[in-house]
């Protein structure tokens, strides 16, 4: 794979440029976390957004697929819901013939983006129905298995406060997810903009900036991102130092974790990274992208200890401690 | 060969150049500060012939390692991955660095191209050479201290001294002691000036006994030689009871002080009518042999009658040999003057030997006290009996009675103003004493006559008492 030319990264940028810009355009400040969703976006994986109602959450899922251009689903999750009210199911039709037939009706996954609205409220077992979607892009329904369109891209939400009725994304489920972004509020300016901006408070129809060739074309630039060994070292040192048994993990993070990161982790972190620099400009992946990326990537995939919680150190805390302990270089 | 290449190439030395520094500088602690320790233990062992190899040594010992460490060489990533942080590169200079230079883009290089021209290289560390500087300063500062200083020796006892001045005085006394007597007070002379430095106060008190006896001994030949001057006066009147006692001295003279009484300037003529004379004399036997052992007396010499002229010219031939003796020792001088004019005012056998009666010499130990005489027999004074003191006793064995005096209560109290009357005069002789140095004040104030006046005397016991 040839490293990327620098015509070829200034176009992706431009076209990347576009699209942050006009989400920020009706998203305002939160730009970390529109520049997060675009990383998820290109990295091919998933992104869960973490916050409380009213911050957005939705409003960005419907803004990014109105200027991605890429067709896209809703869905609420609730208690009731079935698995097969998400991947679809066979319902009998009348065919032409006048024969009736079982014809496979897709759910609301088969979109290229999918808003997966408080997923933690629907119950484990429909939640396992996006892992195959999440993770191989296909749906299995009864003997077939239907391929999902190209990009696939779920965007989760989810309140982390109202936990009476939910169910908890079990760890396999978290880790389909490339990025777990805290969604947090604004400040006085960007408020008093919300509001003399958008009386209404929902944003108009926007025109797509792009398309979903386009994305795929990114994505596969993405792909091309050059991710030089030091860098590719130094990040599954920091992966590897997420896990309690590996003789790198510092002594306070042993203490911390029971669970570390997996090898998938480290794949989306890379992938992540590639992404954040195609955002950036470059053609090449740096430490800082690492640094960058570590708690967003990892955060969520770690399984915090009982000590740890009583200490009041969080996983992202853990996360920081492998950084500031793993050196970029080796000696 | 391209920019990205060079700025690899010249990284890499730099950091083998600060590798092999910092390498150098560990290694140099550890050798300089071994290498001083060793000098160290050299120093203080006095040897300094292995100074210059162990120097040498500690400074050269970390070129050893040197080109091991110049040797080493980072990985290509890693070395990329530093000169990328240098330029800010944030990837793109390890991306290219890992690709052929042929394959590198150009549009990408000439973007990385001015932040390589304006690298900023890393400052060399110098901070690791402070420990091996101070090791290093260590080890020359202890290469350059002076040899050590010969032991010196040691510090002599302080009453050598005395010791080696009694010494002297014995040897130029020999004619004034007997031969056995004088051996014997060189050998004990020879043991004071071997013993411990540690015996201090007995030490010195051995000292005085031995400088007493020697003045004893001196004092008693000069006594014996001022009888024989007085009795060859009183012989030149020719009388012959005068003369039996110029015999009878001559013969005292010869026996406590045959050096004094071989007489070589004697005329042979004077000498043989001294002996003639001598020969007739009613002596005993012994004092026949010290006299035939001084010359005095030859075998067969014959008694003849002495002319009384003849009996003058001996007197003042003897008075003449006597005065000028080959080795007079302390027989000429005041003390001899005073013996003579002592002995010539009284009857020549009176003279008593200065030192023998009570309160006269020596040490005074205080009203009443008793004379410490050394190697004399018992005597009897006015107070009481007098008994002697052993030889000389460095350190004697505590509670020995080295002196007793017995007598009685109302004699004491009968000599006792006597006694008192003596005792200024002897205060000074107290103070020239040898005493030991840190008795000395106690002694002083003891003695001073602005002192207050002493403690009435408290009778002894009507039995024996010690005198410590």
């Amino acid at each position: 794979m040839t490293m990327p030319t620098e015509r070829e990264i200034t176009d992706a940028a431009t076209r990347i440029r576009a699209l942050r810009e006009g989400l920020e355009a009706v998203i305002l400040g939160q730009s970390d976390l529109i520049r997060m969703v675009l990383t998820g976006l290109l990295a091919g994986g998933h992104v869960l957004l973490e916050g409380l109602p009213g911050l957005g959450k939705t409003e960005l899922a419907k803004t990014l697929a109105a200027l991605s251009g890429l067709g896209w689903k809703r869905v609420q999750f609730t208690p009731d819901l079935l698995p097969s009210d998400i991947t679809g199911t066979q319902v009998l039709v009348d065919g032409q013939d006048g024969r009736r037939a079982l014809v496979f009706r897709p759910g609301p996954i088969f979109a290229q983006l999918v808003l997966a609205d408080e997923i933690n409220r629907a119950s484990p077992k429909t939640q396992s129905a996006l892992l195959e979607a999440m993770q191989e892009r296909t749906v299995t329904a009864l003997d077939t298995t239907h391929r999902l369109p190209a990009p696939f891209f779920v965007l989760a939400t989810q309140n982390p406060v109202e936990l009476d009725g939910t169910y908890p994304l079990p760890e396999a489920q978290l880790d389909r997810f490339a990025i777990r972004c805290q969604v947090g509020g604004v400040d006085d300016d960007t408020l008093a903009r919300i509001v003399l901006a958008q009386p209404g408070a929902t944003a108009g129809p926007l025109a797509p900036v792009a398309d979903a060739p386009a994305i795929l074309d990114l994505m596969a630039l993405t792909k091309r991102i050059v991710l030089p060994e030091a860098v590719g070292r130094y990040l599954a040192r920091v992966v590897q130092a997420t896990r309690p048994e590996h003789p790198a993990c510092p002594p306070t993070v042993r203490t911390g974790l029971r669970w570390g990161a997996s090898p998938r982790a480290a794949l989306s972190l890379a992938s992540c990274c590639r992404a954040a620099a195609l955002i950036a400009g470059r053609p090449a992946v740096g430490f800082d992208d690492v640094k960058a990326l570590a708690a967003p990537v990892l955060a969520h995939r770690l399984v915090t200890t009982y000590e740890a919680g009583l200490s009041g150190r969080t996983s992202r805390d853990l996360v920081a401690e492998v950084l500031a302990t793993v050196p970029e270089l080796q000696s | 060969m391209d920019l990205l290449n060079s700025r690899l190439q010249r990284l890499e030395y730099q950091r083998r150049a600060q590798r092999c520094l910092d390498a150098g500088a560990r290694a140099l602690t550890w050798s300089a500060g071994s290498g001083a320790l060793l000098l160290l233990g050299l120093r203080l062992t006095g040897s300094t012939e292995a100074v210059a190899v162990v120097v040498i040594g500690s400074l050269l010992a970390p070129a050893v390692i040197l080109p091991r460490c110049w040797a080493r060489r980072d990985r290509p990533d890693q070395l990329a991955a530093r000169l990328d942080r240098l330029a800010a590169g944030d990837g793109t200079i390890m991306a290219l660095a890992a690709l052929p230079p042929a394959d590198r883009p150009l549009d990408w290089q000439a973007r990385c191209e001015a932040p390589l021209r304006n690298l900023r290289w890393p400052t060399w560390s110098w901070a690791g050479l402070r420990i091996p500087a101070l090791a290093v300063a260590c080890l020359l500062v202890l290469a350059a201290l002076p040899p050590p200083a010969p032991p010196t020796p040691p510090a002599q006892a302080p009453w050598l001294g005395a010791v080696e001045a009694a010494k002297e005085r014995l040897a130029e006394d020999e004619p004034l002691f007997k031969a056995a007597e004088h051996q014997e007070l060189v050998a004990q002379a020879d043991r004071l000036a071997g013993l411990d430095a540690s015996l201090g106060q007995a030490a010195w008190e051995a000292v005085e006994r031995l400088e007493r006896t020697i003045g004893d001994g001196e004092a008693r030949a000069v006594e014996r030689l001022a009888q024989v001057m007085a009795a060859s006066d009183q012989a030149a009147d020719g009388t012959t009871a005068s003369l039996a006692d110029l015999g009878t001295h001559l013969a005292a003279l010869a026996q406590d002080a045959p050096g004094l009484a071989k007489l070589p300037q004697l005329d042979p003529a004077t000498a043989a009518a001294l002996a003639a004379a001598l020969a007739g004399m009613p002596l005993d036997a012994a004092q026949r042999a010290a006299l035939a052992a001084a010359g005095l007396l030859p075998a067969g010499t014959k008694a003849q009658p002495v002319d009384p002229a003849a009996i003058r010219r001996l007197a003042e031939s003897l008075r003449s040999a006597v005065g000028s003796c080959p080795k007079p020792g302390r027989c000429s001088g005041e003390a001899l003057a005073a013996a003579l004019a002592r002995c010539s005012s009284t009857k020549a056998g009176l003279c008593a030997i200065p030192g023998s009666g009570l309160g006269k010499g020596g040490v005074n130990r205080g009203p009443g006290h008793g004379t410490l005489a050394l190697d004399r027999e018992p005597t009897t004074s006015p107070l009481g009996q007098e008994a002697s003191l052993s030889a000389v006793a460095p350190e004697p064995e505590p509670g020995t009675t080295i002196a007793t005096l017995s007598h009685a209560p109302e004699s004491l109290a009968a000599h006792a103003p006597a006694t008192t009357a003596t005792f200024a005069a002897q205060a000074a002789d107290a103070r020239r004493a040898p005493v030991a140095p840190r008795h000395r004040a106690a002694v002083g104030r003891y003695f001073t006559p602005a002192a207050p006046a002493p403690a009435p005397i408290s009778l002894p016991p009507p039995t024996d008492s010690v005198i410590p």
